[in-house]
């Protein structure tokens, strides 16, 4: 951390001590929130062991255990359909013909627009009303593949167009046609820039596969409300385990990405300034998941000591 | 005629659900990224760990423990005010990311200029840092609020009565669930529209010239 890029002078003496001082009170006052949480928790007996008990049974780990399994088969193979649509909606998107573009932008709109919820609640509504009775993981994957594709066709659009017109006209000058253009050369460079703003939509959703609980689709977050209906002692006690397997999942997912800006931040340092996809050329029209509103920070931008 | 009605009381509930937890998600939103500035290590850590904690944490299960696990250690309040302090608590780790990489686009030699005039960290922040970072943060805080307003249909997985849990009730109803569907989306467009036109109008307000 180098002492210049702080928001504030290297401390003196007299600043040093002031800091410290208000560091120590910092310190007491979380311990003291966590106290009166932990003091909390005891007084109505959530440590007892009885509400324990349950999670030492194994089936009761097995059954844990295959709601998360449910939820990754649902996670990936939501992933892997909305991002092959994605590909093709975003380039339909950016396509010369009009009626292309215009049939684009309306599918991304309105399925963008869409709380997820409602979509997923309608699904189950909607499509055995036309003869297609699925299990709840195809209807909780068809709502998400329509959600999230269109999310994730304006990430590919944000990629190809961050990647700058230089590139498209350099395999044009050279007699490519606009489609191999595309494919052999815009499109690897921009994936690889998006990279990390891919991870973060698939962390979005493992995250929403857990609206499969209304339909209900017995993913985790189904399960644990299962086990606390079974054992309503342990229901903070579930909750608890089910949010560290979410936990666990999503920090892997984090850790995926901080290697991989990583790795891309070592890549570009010997080139000059990269064009990433910013929030600067994303611009206002583009809506941004919460899960990716961080990974949109220009990274080349990011200052070191004021980024701690 | 009364499902329009209805369809109102639900747009109703959504526009309180939104503007209530934004409120609190901006105020607090603001306090984290303050403080992941701050020269006071406490307080860093504070703030990063809650918007790591936030982001793991999908928002139904948060949702979910505070409506079911709360009133289990005696705190008991309304749905609708469960739902309003998630979401709030929730959006608070994004604002929080926003308002620091709006922090990191004021160009470093504005804060130079400020430390070698000895300004302190508030006076810095407070009148160097914070003003020049608001134009650069309404974009993604207009991304942010129609984000907010489409999270609020979490609502309907616990009955709060906003609009996805009107549509669900209609269609109860009346069976009829291409229309309430349609009229559903058309309240939630109803308010993103205006939404985005008035982040857009503020932008242009804000843009300063450099």
């Amino acid at each position: 951390m180098s002492a210049d890029n702080l928001l504030y002078e290297p401390p003196g003496p007299l600043a040093r001590r002031r800091n410290r001082i208000i560091s120590v009170v910092g310190v007491v006052l979380l311990f003291g929130f966590a106290y009166a949480v932990g003091h909390r928790l005891e007084a109505s007996g959530q440590f007892d062991a009885h509400r324990w008990k349950i999670f030492l049974h194994p089936g009761t780990l097995k059954f844990l255990f295959d709601g998360l399994m449910a939820t990754l088969l649902a996670a990936v193979i939501s992933t892997v359909l909305a991002f092959s649509l994605a590909v093709p909606l975003a380039l339909a998107r950016l396509s010369n013909r009009l009626w292309v573009r215009t049939l684009a932008a309306g599918y991304i709109g309105c399925f963008r627009a869409v709380p997820l919820l409602l979509l997923i609640l309608f699904t189950v509504i909607l499509l055995p009303s036309i003869g297609l009775h699925w299990s709840a993981l195809g209807y909780l994957i068809f709502g998400m593949v329509l959600h999230h594709s269109a999310m994730t066709a304006e990430i590919v659009r944000a990629g190809i167009l961050s990647l700058g017109r230089g590139q498209k006209e350099a395999a044009l000058s050279i007699g490519m046609r606009d489609h191999q253009a595309m494919v052999w050369v815009v499109l690897p460079q921009a994936l690889k820039l998006m990279l990390p703003a891919l991870v973060s939509a698939v962390l979005a959703i493992v995250q929403d596969t857990s609206l499969g609980y209304i339909i209900p689709y017995e993913e985790l977050l189904r399960r644990s409300q299962q086990i606390s209906s079974f054992a309503p002692q342990s229901l903070l006690q579930s909750a608890f385990i089910v949010t560290v397997m979410y936990g666990f999942v999503s920090a892997l997912l984090l850790a995926l990405r901080r290697w991989i800006e990583r790795r891309q931040a070592y890549d570009s340092r010997s080139r000059k300034k990269q064009a990433q996809v910013t929030e600067v050329n994303l611009g206002g029209a583009v809506e941004v998941t919460p899960a990716m509103q961080s990974v949109l920070r220009p990274t080349s931008e990011r200052v070191p000591g004021r980024d701690q | 005629m009364s499902y329009i009605e209805r369809f109102l009381g639900g747009i109703a509930v959504s526009v309180q659900l939104t503007l209530l937890s934004f409120a609190i998600a901006i105020v607090l939103g603001l306090l984290l990224a303050i403080m992941r500035v701050s020269p006071w290590p406490p307080f860093r850590w504070f703030a990063s760990s809650y918007v790591e904690l936030m982001r793991m944490m999908p928002l139904l299960a948060l949702l979910l423990l505070f409506t079911f696990g709360l009133p289990k250690l005696g705190f008991m309040y309304s749905l609708f005010t469960s739902t309003v302090l998630v979401l709030g608590l929730y959006s608070a780790a994004w604002i929080c990311e926003v308002v620091r990489a709006g922090i990191n686009t004021v160009p470093i030699g504005q804060i130079e200029a400020a430390r070698s005039i000895g300004m302190r960290f508030d006076q810095i922040l407070g009148e160097v840092v914070l003003p020049q970072a608001v134009q650069s943060v309404i974009a993604p805080l207009g991304n942010l609020f129609i984000i907010q307003i489409k999270a609020s249909a979490i609502g309907a997985a616990i009955g709060v009565a906003d609009i996805t849990y009107t549509a669900q009730k209609i269609n109860f109803d009346t069976a009829l669930a291409v229309p309430t569907f349609l009229g559903a989306m058309a309240a939630y467009f109803l308010l993103t529209l205006p939404a985005g036109l008035f982040f857009r109008f503020l932008e242009q307000k804000m843009a300063v010239l450099r």
